[in-house]
C-alpha cells in the first residue's frame, strides 16, 4: 500500500482512538506533542536520554526515533494515560519522599520506564534488577540513587496492596 | 513541528511510507529505487542516522512471518522483526535450557539499554552491519545462518559471515542459530560506560572434548569495524589441548592483534584495542578452564 506526501495514520492513544495526519518521515515524539501530549520530553532527540520514553504495545519505546508511520493501529500509553491510576499514584509519592525529583524534566520518561518493566516482569524488586532496566534513563539532578529507591518503595508498596487486595 | 532543525531535513527527505505485506513485495519495493528506499524494522538506525537522502521507507512489520519465534531441529528460528527483548523473552519463557541460549540471553542483555532492546530487531541489527554491534558479533560466534531475498526476488540461505561481506543487498527475512552446536561459549564487551557502545567487543566459542577444543571459533567486533572470525587463530588453537593453548598464549594473541587489525576512534586508540585483546584471551582462558 503506498502513502501520499501527508498520510493518515489510525492509533489508539491512551485509550482513545485517534486519528493524526503525519508527515511520513515525522517521529512519534513531534506528533504527540503536536496533538497535546505534552508530558512526552524532548530531550537529547538521539536516543541517548530516555526522557521521550512512551509504551507502545506494552514496550517502552524511544519516542524520539520511533517513526509515527511505524505506529499504525498500535496502542500508545502516555504519562496523561496513567496519571488517574492508583498505581501512578503510589509511583508519585515514592518518588516524592524519596527525594527523587528535582528539576523533573527526565521523571516522565522514567515513569513510564517504571510503568512498563514493573508490569511486565513482576518479579524485579531488587536494586540491581531496577538499575538494569532504567539504566538508559539520564538524570543529571539526582545521582540515581533516589530514584532507584524510590522505585524499589514503589515495588514493594504495590506487592503490599496485591496481597491486601 | 519540532523544535530542531534536523527533523525538518527529514520530514522533507522522506516522501512515501510503505505496508507491504510480505518480504517478496518488501524487495520489489525497494529494487525500484535502491539508492533512495530503506527497509524499516524497529526503525533505531533510521531514527539515529536520519538519513537525508532517503525517499522511501519500507516498513518489515506487516510481513508475514517477520515476528515468528520457534526451535526446530536444534535451531532457533527467529523472524527479523523480533526484537531483542522479545527475542530475550521468548528464550526465557521457552523450556530451552541449553548453553546457547543462555550465551545469547546474556549477550543480548548487554545490548544498549532496555527501551532500545525493546526497538531494535534481530534483523535489523545484522542488516546495518555496524562495526560496534554486539549482536552481529554474538551471532556470528555462533554459525548463524540468515534466510534471505537476494536479487531477482530469489530466496536463499546464506552464512551471516558471507553476508557480512556481500555488497549485493539483501532482506533478512529470519535468522537460524544452531543451538548444539559448540559446547563452550563466552561474549565480552568492553563499554566505555554503561550502558554504552562497546570500544571492542569479543566472543568465543568452542567445543571441547576430552580437554581437546574440536571446533572453534573467535570473533573480534566493534575494532571499530564490522565483526570478523579470527581464522588464523582458530587453525592455531584447532585440537589443541587447553592447557597447552593458555601456555603459549602470547602467540595466539600475537596473532589476533595482527589479524584483527584494530583501529583507532575518538573513544579508544588503536593500541587500546589491541591491548584489550590480549586480556580477552586471558579472561576467555580463565572462564574456559573454570
Amino acid at each position: 500500500m503506498k502513502e501520499g506526501k501527508k498520510m493518515l495514520v489510525d492509533v489508539v492513544v491512551n485509550g482513545k482512538r485517534q486519528r493524526w495526519e503525519i508527515h511520513p518521515g515525522e517521529f512519534l515524539i513531534d506528533t504527540l506533542r503536536r496533538y497535546g501530549y505534552k508530558s512526552v520530553r524532548k530531550g537529547c532527540d538521539d536516543a541517548s536520554c530516555c526522557n521521550c520514553t512512551v509504551i507502545v504495545d506494552g514496550r517502552a519505546v524511544l519516542s524520539c526515533v520511533k517513526l509515527t508511520a511505524s505506529v499504525k493501529g498500535k496502542n500508545i500509553l502516555t504519562l496523561e494515560g496513567i496519571k488517574k491510576e492508583k498505581e501512578f499514584l503510589l509511583l508519585e509519592e515514592s518518588l516524592l519522599k524519596k527525594g527523587a525529583v528535582q528539576c523533573g524534566y527526565c521523571i516522565s520518561g522514567l515513569i513510564m520506564t517504571v510503568w512498563d518493566f514493573s508490569h511486565r516482569y513482576k518479579d524485579v524488586s531488587e536494586k540491581d534488577e531496577i538499575k538494569y532496566y532504567t539504566a538508559g534513563n539520564l538524570c543529571r539532578c539526582t545521582g540515581y540513587n533516589s530514584q532507584i529507591f524510590a522505585i524499589k518503595d514503589f515495588i514493594k508498596k504495590r506487592q503490599e496492596t496485591e496481597k491486601r487486595d | 513541528m519540532g523544535s530542531n532543525g534536523r527533523l525538518i531535513v527529514l520530514m522533507l527527505g522522506v516522501k512515501e511510507y510503505f505496508y507491504p505485506d510480505d518480504f517478496k513485495e518488501a524487495y520489489d519495493l525497494y529494487i525500484k529505487e535502491p539508492r533512495t528506499s530503506l527497509w524499516v524494522s524497529g526503525g533505531v538506525a533510521v531514527g539515529w542516522i536520519k538519513p537525508k537522502n532517503i525517499k522511501r521507507l519500507i516498513d518489515l512489520n506487516n510481513c508475514v512471518g517477520s515476528y515468528d519465534f520457534k526451535v526446530k531441529d536444534d535451531f532457533i528460528i527467529s523472524g527479523s522483526c523480533v526484537s531483542l527483548s522479545d527475542f530475550i523473552d521468548n528464550l526465557l519463557s521457552s523450556s530451552l535450557k541449553t548453553k546457547t541460549s543462555t550465551f545469547l540471553i546474556n549477550a543480548f542483555k548487554e545490548v544498549a539499554f532496555y527501551q532500545l532492546r525493546n526497538m531494535a530487531t534481530i534483523g535489523g541489527s545484522i542488516a546495518q552491519k555496524f562495526g560496534w554491534s554486539d549482536v552481529i558479533t554474538a551471532l556470528l560466534v555462533l554459525d548463524t545462518e540468515l534466510d534471505c531475498i537476494a536479487g531477482d526476488s530469489l530466496f536463499c540461505n546464506i552464512k551471516l559471515q558471507d553476508f557480512l561481506y556481500k555488497k549485493e543487498k539483501l532482506l533478512i527475512r529470519s535468522v537460524k542459530i544452531p543451538l548444539n552446536k559448540f559446547n563452550r561459549m563466552v561474549f565480552i564487551k568492553y563499554p566505555v560506560s554503561n550502558p554504552g557502545i562497546a570500544l571492542l567487543n569479543c566472543a568465543f566459542s568452542c567445543s571441547v572434548e576430552d580437554g581437546y577444543i574440536k571446533d572453534v571459533r573467535v570473533v573480534f567486533g566493534a575494532r571499530p569495524f564490522v565483526a570478523k572470525r579470527l581464522i588464523e587463530v582458530e587453525k592455531l588453537m584447532f585440537e589443541k589441548k587447553i592447557i597447552e593453548l593458555k601456555e603459549s598464549m602470547d602467540l595466539l594473541i600475537d596473532t589476533a592483534k595482527k589479524e584483527a587489525r584494530c583501529g583507532s576512534t575518538l573513544e579508544a586508540s588503536k593500541d587500546y584495542r589491541n591491548h584489550l585483546i590480549s586480556v580477552s584471551f586471558k579472561r576467555f582462558f580463565d572462564l574456559l578452564l573454570d
